[in-house]
């Protein structure tokens, strides 16, 4: 266990400085981002004139009148705190809205990644049985399709096939649970297309492996081998990328979100991000890098569950 | 029941979409209940491909012809589920290359227990009993120990030795043990054959031994197969091949060894085919007829078959 244990402990030290790299790229997004926050609030229609006094007095009370060092220092204080600032527009305090809107992008993300897993590993299985036959090539370019075609697209389609031609699911929004379904399976198609040539390649691997005939050696069918000898070593690849695709979709379903106006985290930072609300934006960028080196750390939590060879001693090294 | 293995007429070749490649020719061989049969030959005559077409075992793209007779059935045609329940329990395998055959992920006991436990469940006490017998018997003083280890933290001859007791923990009738003796020393290598010749001699095993090892062949196995090419050239008891050589291959293949003074068989002469003998290119007995055909399997005196005009 103390293996583990330093090899946890080394994992975590190794992505302090990630994190702290990741929240000076997020305060500095938004101070260099061209275009001036002070004038978006004066002016946000782009016809108001104001006087200097009133424009150094809310670049004052926005505290965006001193260095940029002090800025940053003042936010990080705050970060630590818990407090993420408010929205310079709504006057809304960010962490209220995130805490919102989390549960939500995260029940997305939960679902579209149940789509993935399911869609893409069950796909992957049947390709790599049937290889070189029929579902194989029915699948291949499924996945293909599947992966290569841009998530605004399948939107559309999805919307116009289920809501407006059949009537079956709601067009936008997540009055009910039905509501999240379009925009989850939009989500995962992607994913699910990799994952499914991954699960393949990676199954096929395995099964050329030696151990997999002496296996059959020992009177294993060749369902029972899949089982207990190749998935395990199969899934090591698919798992890897399940992982970061999770990380991805949690922090980032923004174009899907504002396309089924689902108010999560995604659209949110969409929309701050066009008012220049630095506040929100930072806390966003924060927030999804946070989760994807979170999710980092999971998968490396998984290797060592399922891989002797970094449970036993090579972890040390 | 006899559970003699029988070949008939036994020809495997790989198929691949620009051609088919034959492996294996024309073999018939009786394997004895009990008898352990040395199969020799040089890298590429086919003898893995022989032993492992007994198990069905070969790739999707092996096309496999003939019989296999044990105990009254055709292995070659029992339904899959049939032959699972052969498979580890009447005949099991010694594989070649054994850290490529054992799972990186599975502890070694696992891998070894299982060999019973596929088969009836409830046997898992006695599996364990098993292999601390086994383990100890191939010199792991702690069989604990390497029971909880993985194959990547064993050495290539420990991993040999796991292999071996991998084959014989579920009591087969009969084992093909493929390579037993590579990649150890003379130490280790007698006390796998010392295992091997007690299973022979004690649990009524019978034994195939696929090995380049002529010395271990001698010492262990009480008949031969010598193969060419794919080709059985010469059958019969060990100490008479070894001895006095029928064929001319086998004749070369015992000179070409270091303790008979390590004389080389000749190149091949590139103007002759091996469409008919596949020895004919290099054989120094060569006739016109060797070219033309494949010579039938002779009956000597002394009860060897022999593939080779000189005798027909």
């Amino acid at each position: 266990m103390t293996v583990l244990m330093q090899y946890m402990l080394k994992k975590t030290a190794l992505l302090l400085p990630v994190l702290v790299g990741i929240s000076i790229a997020a305060f500095a997004l938004g101070a260099m981002s061209p275009g001036d926050p002070v004038d978006q609030v004066l002016n946000p229609n782009g016809n108001e004139s104001y006087t200097r006094e009133e424009y150094d007095r809310m670049a004052a009370r926005m505290g965006l009148d001193k260095p940029a060092a002090v800025q940053y220092g003042k936010w990080l204080a705050g970060m630590f705190r818990g407090d993420m600032g408010r929205s310079f527009f709504t006057n809304k305090s960010v962490k209220g809205q995130l805490a919102r809107r989390i549960p939500i992008s995260a029940r997305l993300a939960a679902l579209s990644m149940a789509f993935t897993a399911v869609l893409g590993v069950g796909a992957g299985v049947v390709a790599a049985v049937y290889k070189d036959r029929f579902p194989d090539h029915i699948l291949g370019a499924l996945s293909m399709t599947a992966l290569s075609v841009p998530g605004f697209w399948t939107a559309i389609l999805f919307i116009w096939l289920f809501a407006e031609k059949w009537k079956l699911l709601p067009t936008s929004g997540i009055a009910s649970w039905t509501g999240y379904l379009l925009p989850a399976l939009t989500l995962a198609l992607p994913g699910a297309g990799v994952c499914a040539r991954l699960t393949r390649s990676a199954i096929l691997d395995e099964l050329g492996r030696q151990y997999v005939t002496v296996a059959g050696s020992k009177g294993f069918s060749r369902f029972q081998t899949v089982v207990r000898h190749v998935s395990c070593n199969a899934l090591i690849p698919v798992v890897t990328y399940l992982g970061t695709h999770l990380a991805g979709i949690l922090g980032g379903a923004s174009v899907v979100e504002t396309i089924f106006a689902v108010p999560g985290i995604g659209s949110y930072a969409i929309a701050a991000v066009q008012s220049k609300d630095y506040y929100v934006v930072q806390a966003y960028v924060l927030f999804s890098g946070t989760v994807y080196v979170a999710a980092n750390i999971a998968v490396d939590l998984f290797y060592i569950a399922v891989n002797p060879r970094i449970r036993r001693g090579e972890a040390g090294r | 029941m006899n559970a003699d293995i029988e070949i008939q007429g036994l020809n495997v070749s790989f198929v691949n979409r620009c051609c088919v490649t034959p492996v294996v020719t024309d073999v018939n061989i009786l394997f004895p209940e009990g008898s352990i049969t040395g199969l020799i030959g040089e890298s590429g005559s086919g003898k893995s491909v022989l032993g492992m077409s007994i198990l069905r075992l070969l790739p999707a793209t092996a096309r496999v012809e003939g019989r296999c007779m044990y105990k009254g059935r055709d292995l070659f045609s029992l339904p899959e589920a049939e032959m699972q329940k052969v498979l580890g329990k009447e005949i099991a395998l010694i594989p070649q290359n054994p850290t490529e055959s054992l799972n990186p992920v599975r502890t070694i006991g696992r891998q070894l227990t299982e060999c019973v436990t596929i088969h009836e469940k409830r046997r898992k006490a006695d599996a364990q009993k098993r292999r601390d017998q086994l383990l100890r018997c191939l010199g792991f003083h702690r069989p604990e120990q390497v029971s909880n280890s993985y194959s990547f933290e064993l050495s290539g001859g420990m991993n040999q030795r796991i292999v071996t007791a991998l084959g014989l923990m579920n009591h087969p009738r009969w084992v093909i043990a493929d390579e037993p003796t590579k990649g150890l020393d003379a130490v280790l290598r007698r006390q796998v054959y010392q295992v091997l010749k007690e299973i022979g001699g004690s649990e009524a095993g019978g034994m195939m031994v696929i090995t380049h090892d002529i010395l271990l062949a001698e010492a262990l196995c009480d008949r031969l197969l010598v193969l060419y090419k794919g080709c059985v050239m010469e059958q019969g008891k060990g100490e008479t091949i070894l001895r006095h050589p029928a064929h001319p291959y086998t004749r070369g293949l015992l000179e070409s060894l270091p303790e008979n003074g390590m004389h080389p068989i000749p190149r091949a002469d590139e103007k002759k085919t091996d469409s008919g003998c596949r020895f004919y290119p290099r054989c120094p007995h060569g006739s016109k007829a060797c070219g033309q055909m494949l010579p039938p399997e002779t009956v000597l005196e002394d009860g060897r078959i022999v593939r080779c005009f000189l005798y027909a």
